[in-house]
């Protein structure tokens, strides 16, 4: 093992145990109302993510979307100015007035999350756009869901990112569904890959990675980036494994009879997810690659005490006045 | 010296260009042989880089403007047409206006939107749509109507060199053409102010961009019939000079407005509310609106001359205000305003 990629490796492993203890964090701490904010959770998505932030973080720029708290966490680093921000404290990352759907990490390159389904895929190209009229060396980066590719926005950035020959990477995180939905609902087209194949832009494919296959496989898009100076397409498969929004999953007691009951994706696949959490399957790729074990606990453990720290710190902050309910906006 | 409207924008773009490194143009015909009505003719050889033609993706054009500035450009998105703005509302109000404010103050989106309205030579109901008071209702957006050379090149050149945030321009296509002699009237700042065109003493007349051209007509008109008109030319629509329309209002007791769109809910209800909550008792009549008739606009010329009001009805409205209901004066003929200035024979 290299030294420099058991540096990155540890990285890895450090951001998806502190996204996957914030995620716990809230979930425990959910029914008390204090986070008051609509919450898109990343379950599922942390691999992914903290993946291709780590690979990317020093050559582009991020764009988001509501599902959030994965690529915050991964670009910042930094679970009290999370939690302050869920809370709607001052001191949360973006003052306490963004809440989980608008958080940015201006110092860390995450540069917007919208709750605009695709909203965010043009500015992502603006912003290539610019990297490249102002001759900057960056590129930018922009995550979004299966569910953004129905939108015509989606059309229009893909078109002109080929056109233009904008470096931009995409990151489809393709969990199949769009709020309750399944795919074979939405799409009218074959195949997400038959239709970026048939745009001049290159097409590269994952399914359910371990942090470390998913930065291998943004280091091989940015090298595409790089080499042609044209647009990447970065197809992630993962499960989600809560609803849509909040905290539950779709099988809990409490659901039944309620208008939360699902009925859109089955137990057998559920059951046979949470066999292998991608929290898991990192640790599980860590081991093998020669990382002790107890290290990795050990890390594991530090991170969920600096977790439960960074939320109660947070609790403790001030609210915004009344005050500062003007300020800010453009005049 | 006289200028032209077009010709005022095209030096307000040329600056843009050559102060501002950073500034693109990109919209639909930026770089065509019209170059959006003259404005911007020849600048893609001129900045090969930063004049962009776009495909038909208005949605993602403006998204990629915000983009842009996010990332140290200042994007001027074009539009012929402000119906055609309706395909960025998305970007421009989800996004544009409410960055700054949703991200805790940490952004800035400065960019230009410039939208012309057109009228006449059947430009019929998508071609005509006047949408400053849909605009102006969000917080975050400016939007100006500039109705003159003077105020075109004092309003871009603070909106691109000094404002941080993104500024709707609703260019007028009727006033393209026209010269406009030196101004002595100035405005009371260059996006958030209006500009007192005439002092007057009788009532007070508010208009916006190509409506002032015909309340002065108006005004040169009433006087000549003994009514004294205070003219404000308003400019800022999303921040009109408050003090300077209540103080007018308090001095002559009335009020007309004199918008280019629909009177419900738009700039006419709003200098209603400006002046009600300032004091209603400063007004001693009812006040009067015109503007477009609440349809979407005809194309048959017979209709559309119905459609849009002109010197005839300004004067006879002022007059009724003024003078009561019966009074009689000798009245302009009706004539549309396109037919008076003979100049715009379309098609665009």
């Amino acid at each position: 093992m290299k030294l420099t990629e058991n540096k990155i490796f540890k990285k890895l492993f450090e951001v998806t145990s502190l996204i996957s203890a914030s995620e716990k964090i809230i979930i425990k701490f959910y029914n008390q109302d204090e986070m008051k904010t609509p919450m898109h959770m990343s379950f599922g998505d942390e691999n992914c993510i903290t993946g291709v932030v780590e690979s990317l973080r020093f050559d582009s720029f991020f764009f988001g979307y509501y599902r959030s708290h994965s690529l915050f966490l991964a670009a910042s680093r930094d679970p009290y100015s999370f939690f302050a921000e869920l809370l709607g404290k001052k001191t949360g990352s973006n003052g306490g007035i963004a809440g989980s759907m608008h958080m940015s990490s201006i110092n860390n390159g995450l540069l917007n999350l919208s709750a605009i389904v695709a909203s965010t895929l043009p500015l992502s190209l603006g912003a290539a756009l610019a990297n490249k009229t102002l001759k900057k060396k960056k590129f930018t980066t922009i995550f979004f869901g299966d569910g953004a590719i129905e939108e015509g926005v989606f059309y229009e950035t893909l078109n002109m990112a080929s056109l233009f020959k904008l470096p931009i990477l995409f990151v489809c995180l393709d969990n199949d569904l769009a709020v309750d939905l399944n795919k074979e609902a939405r799409q009218g087209f074959k195949s997400i890959k038959e239709l970026i194949k048939s745009y001049k832009c290159e097409y590269l494919y994952s399914s359910n990675p371990d942090a470390i296959q998913a930065y291998k496989i943004s280091e091989k898009a940015k090298d595409l980036i790089k080499e042609k100076n044209s647009p990447v397409f970065l197809h992630m498969k993962y499960y989600r494994y809560l609803q849509h929004i909040g905290i539950k999953n779709d099988f809990e007691i409490d659901n039944i009879n309620s208008f939360e009951k699902s009925n859109y994706r089955s137990k057998e696949t559920h059951n046979k997810f949470l066999k292998k959490l991608p929290w898991e399957n990192t640790f599980k790729k860590m081991l093998k690659i020669g990382f002790d074990k107890k290290e990795l606990y050990k890390i594991k453990k530090r991170i969920e005490e600096l977790v439960i720290k960074s939320y109660q710190k947070a609790r403790n902050d001030e609210f915004n006045d009344v005050k500062d309910l003007k300020k800010k906006v453009f005049y | 010296m006289s200028k032209t409207y077009k010709a005022a924008l095209k030096e307000a773009m040329q600056e843009a260009m050559d102060k501002k490194p950073y500034s693109l143009i990109i919209g639909q015909g930026v770089t065509d042989f019209k170059g959006i009505f003259d404005t911007i003719v020849g600048f893609k050889d001129k900045y090969p880089n930063r004049i962009i033609e776009s495909p038909l993706s208005e949605d993602s054009v403006a998204g990629i403007c915000i983009g842009a500035a996010l990332n140290g450009a200042y994007p001027i998105n074009t539009h012929i047409r402000a119906d055609f703005g309706l395909l960025i509302f998305n970007q421009l109000i989800n996004l544009a206006a409410k960055y700054k404010y949703m991200f805790g103050g940490l952004f800035e989106i400065p960019s230009m939107y410039r939208m012309v309205i057109g009228r006449s030579w059947g430009q019929g109901a998508q071609h005509s749509q006047s949408l400053q008071s849909l605009m102006a209702h969000i917080p975050g957006l400016v939007v100006v109507m500039p109705a003159d050379p003077s105020s075109i090149i004092e309003s871009y050149r603070y909106a691109i060199q000094k404002h941080k945030g993104p500024v709707v321009m609703l260019e007028h296509r009727l006033l393209y053409e026209l010269s406009f002699d030196d101004d002595k009237a100035k405005l009371s700042h260059p996006l958030f102010g209006s500009k007192l065109e005439k002092e007057g003493s009788d009532i007070t007349i508010i208009a916006t961009s190509v409506m002032v051209l015909e309340a002065k007509r108006a005004l040169n008109h009433l006087e000549k019939n003994g009514i004294s008109v205070e003219l404000i030319n308003l400019h800022s629509i999303s921040h009109p000079d408050k003090e300077m329309i209540c103080k007018s209002v308090e001095k002559t007791g009335k009020m007309l407005i004199v918008d280019t769109s629909w009177p419900e809910y738009g700039v006419c209800a709003e200098m209603n509310r400006i002046v009600n909550e300032y004091n209603p008792s400063v007004l001693k009549a009812p006040t009067k609106s015109m503007g477009m008739v609440s349809t979407p606009c005809p194309t048959a010329k017979a209709l559309e001359d119905m459609y849009y009001p002109d010197v005839h009805d300004i004067c006879n409205t002022v007059n009724k205000m003024v003078n009561g209901d019966d009074a009689v004066i000798d009245l302009p003929k009706k004539e549309s305003m396109t037919d008076f200035y003979k100049h715009f024979k379309g098609p665009f």
